[in-house]
């Protein structure tokens, strides 16, 4: 729990707004410490219109079907433990743009793989 | 064979030998053909194996599980404590016990020249970790027969009269190796090659290993299976597994050791309870090589390996 109280101080303080042409995704992007910790964030996807109908307009995130827009703006509560790809699409299916959250691990140093395997004496 | 020490006489060794030779060649054509690979490296978290450059990782693991003992009247070595220590620098590092330096030639290779124990000495030892950890060793020590030897081998058993029980012979001792290995990594997969020397001028000979390893996941469970192949030096065989007139008075039981590969896998189960604790799990076979199990020190042709326990990480 302390953990992710930390991670979404962490995050949350990091995380920052990313503008596409004609639509937002805010936050765009989730920075962390370490590739374990993650961001528990309410992503607010707001429309332009236009281009954008939101009453003709849909959201996929990773490949799959969320929702479709009702108003301009959109609210979604994730955990950002890796990358998420945004989808705008049509109630058809067809893909009008795409978006990536990305999951961003600043490193404090760099990491080193161990010439042997953890706990193996011999 | 004259005592040599470091790595100038490792590496003038190394050409001595027909099977060193080759894995040289192999060694180097595994670097050059590496080396040109130029795509992003891959993930490298704690749950891999990883570890954030200056700094230490220290752990120790409470179980229960052993390892059979191939020798006449060898003791199971006992795994009740494992500890874990590892440090790594810049480019030194220190992990379990081997000491060394690694270069990075590519994203997905390394380079390691390092110099470790050598653990065949193990089998000639007895720990006295029954005086430590009574109940435990009590438990791993009950029966005459090894925990693991149900599983196979009793038909393996030397005739009575080529015996020679581990008890009888001269001391063996530690040896100190030096090496180099090369690592290439690609997803999941891991390929391993290791040369390494007598360095101590205690059996002045050398061994190899050729190692793939395979990471993945099960649910929650990081799981690491490694499959090896070592090859045992004729020196390193004879040394430990030969037997001398300061061995045993009957010259019938005299015996010199030979070379030989060793095919050998283990699988490697880790559950993470939160940041500190694991559950951790391993099992491990190794078919010992003629050469070694024909002595009369030796009555098993295979060595099992199981441990199954807590591990805390400091």
């Amino acid at each position: 729990m302390l953990l992710k109280i930390i991670t979404i101080t962490i995050g949350l303080s990091v995380l920052t707004p990313v503008y596409g042409t004609d639509w937002e995704v805010r936050p765009g992007e989730c920075v962390v410490s370490s590739a374990e910790e993650f961001c528990d964030a309410r992503v607010a996807v707001t429309l332009d219109t236009p281009p954008f109908d939101p009453l003709s307009t849909c959201l996929n995130i990773d490949q799959e079907f969320y929702d479709c827009f009702s108003s301009q703006q959109m609210q979604v509560d994730v955990r950002i433990a890796r990358d998420m790809m945004f989808q705008l699409t049509t109630r058809d299916g067809a893909q009008l743009d795409t978006f990536l959250l990305e999951h961003k691990v600043i490193e404090s140093r760099p990491r080193r793989r161990r010439v042997r395997l953890p706990w193996s004496v011999f | 064979m004259p005592a040599k020490a470091g790595f100038a006489s490792l590496a003038s060794g190394l050409f001595c030998f027909d099977v060193m030779k080759r894995f040289f060649a192999l060694f180097f054509s595994l670097l050059l053909w590496s080396s040109g690979f130029a795509q992003a490296s891959q993930k490298c978290d704690a749950g891999s194996g990883c570890i954030e450059q200056d700094s230490w990782q220290i752990g120790i693991a409470m179980g229960l599980g052993g390892r059979t003992n191939p020798l006449v009247d060898g003791d199971t070595i006992p795994f009740i404590l494992l500890p874990d220590i590892a440090w790594y620098g810049e480019s030194a590092y220190f992990d379990n016990g081997e000491l060394g330096y690694q270069w990075l030639p590519g994203p997905r290779t390394s380079v390691e020249l390092f110099v470790v124990p050598n653990f065949e000495k193990a089998n000639f030892s007895f720990w006295h970790v029954s005086n430590l950890l009574v109940p435990a060793a009590s438990f791993l020590n009950t029966s005459t027969t090894p925990p693991f030897q149900s599983i196979g081998d009793q038909q393996d058993a030397e005739p009575e009269d080529r015996r020679l029980s581990v008890d009888d012979i001269d001391t063996r001792k530690w040896a100190f190796d030096a090496g180099i290995r090369y690592q290439w990594y690609l997803d999941n997969h891991h390929v391993r090659l290791m040369m390494a020397r007598d360095i101590s001028s205690v059996y002045d000979g050398f061994h190899a290993a050729l190692e793939y390893r395979y990471y993945t996941h099960f649910g929650d469970w990081q799981v690491t299976v490694a499959s090896q192949l070592a090859w045992k030096g004729q020196a390193l065989t004879d040394y430990y597994y030969g037997i001398r007139p300061r061995d045993a008075a009957n010259q019938s039981l005299y015996y010199e050791g030979k070379g030989g590969f060793q095919p050998a896998i283990n699988v490697n189960a880790s559950y993470q309870i939160n940041k500190k604790w694991h559950v951790l799990t391993r099992l491990g076979v190794t078919q010992l090589h003629e050469g070694m199990t024909d002595s009369p020190v030796v009555e098993d042709s295979t060595v099992y390996s199981a441990f199954a326990g807590v591990a805390y990480r400091f």
